[in-house]
């Protein structure tokens, strides 16, 4: 286990470190504000020598920064997507992992995401749990059309015949 | 209208939600849940094979279709602020 941030003057040598820890298995990364786009470049292409790594913390004070940076990592092909969670300020807003092939994903919302972050894959979510602004859910179009999609629309596996009152 | 037609199976087995109810002109920006939201959710649901449902932050239980059935539901939580009692009741003799 390990619990590291991310600086703009030592991230070259964060990144050193990568390649000695191929068991590491759970990582924390704190991402400031303020991360170059080289340091978070290269610590996002210095992740993938971690193959073993089952779960990824990724924490800032502003959300846009982690999924900027966990989408550098994933443009990078890693072998195995880790399960992974995105705090701010020490609370998880989104977590996304895999089990058994299959998806199971959290989303506590924020207004400083745009709304085509939050497409929902039914076709491999086993798991999922929305949670909104004071209880009120903001995701009435994406959840609403996505599953229709899914359950009646694009393929998925062999479809069954059922009848349904339109 | 009841006409046939092909599903298919999504391999969701729980679902946790927030489900306080917002009134349609809740936000301008945001669209929210409401209440015909809530009923076109569950008219859906109805064609999964949904093990677990969560609903969080009621502050009413929510109109369900008629003849709402989830086959395969196990476990049902509800919380929040509104009165579980008699609604609860009432959910429950209608199975």
């Amino acid at each position: 286990m390990l619990d590291v941030p991310v600086t703009n003057h030592l991230y070259n040598f964060l990144n050193s470190v990568f390649p000695r820890l191929p068991l590491l298995t759970h990582l924390t990364l704190q991402i400031p504000e303020n991360a170059t786009v080289l340091a978070t470049t290269t610590i996002a292409e210095g992740l993938t020598k971690l193959v073993k790594l089952e779960k990824l913390r990724l924490q800032s004070p502003r959300q846009l920064t982690l999924y900027d940076f966990f989408h550098r990592y994933l443009a990078h092909n890693p072998v195995k997507i880790p399960h992974v969670s995105f705090e701010i300020n020490g609370v998880p807003r989104v977590t996304q992992g895999l089990e058994e092939g299959f998806r199971g994903d959290s989303f506590r919302w924020t207004a400083d995401l745009p709304s085509s972050f939050f497409r929902f894959d039914w076709s491999s979510l086993r798991s999922l749990e929305l949670r909104g602004w004071s209880g009120y859910l903001p995701w009435a179009d994406s959840v609403l059309e996505g599953l229709r999609t899914a359950i009646t629309g694009t393929g998925v596996s062999s479809p069954s015949l059922s009848t349904i009152a339109l | 209208m009841a006409r046939s037609m092909y599903l298919w199976k999504i391999p969701l087995s729980r679902l946790s939600l927030d489900l306080r109810l917002a009134p349609p002109t809740f936000h301008p920006q945001y669209r929210f849940f409401t209440q015909i939201d809530s009923e076109k959710l569950f008219d859906l649901l109805a064609l999964t094979d949904l093990h677990q449902l969560e609903l969080l932050s009621l502050d009413s239980i929510p109109t369900t279709p008629a003849r709402f059935k989830i086959k395969k539901l196990k476990v049902l939580k509800l919380s929040g602020s509104c009165s579980f009692r008699e609604p609860v009741f009432l959910l429950l003799s209608c199975c």
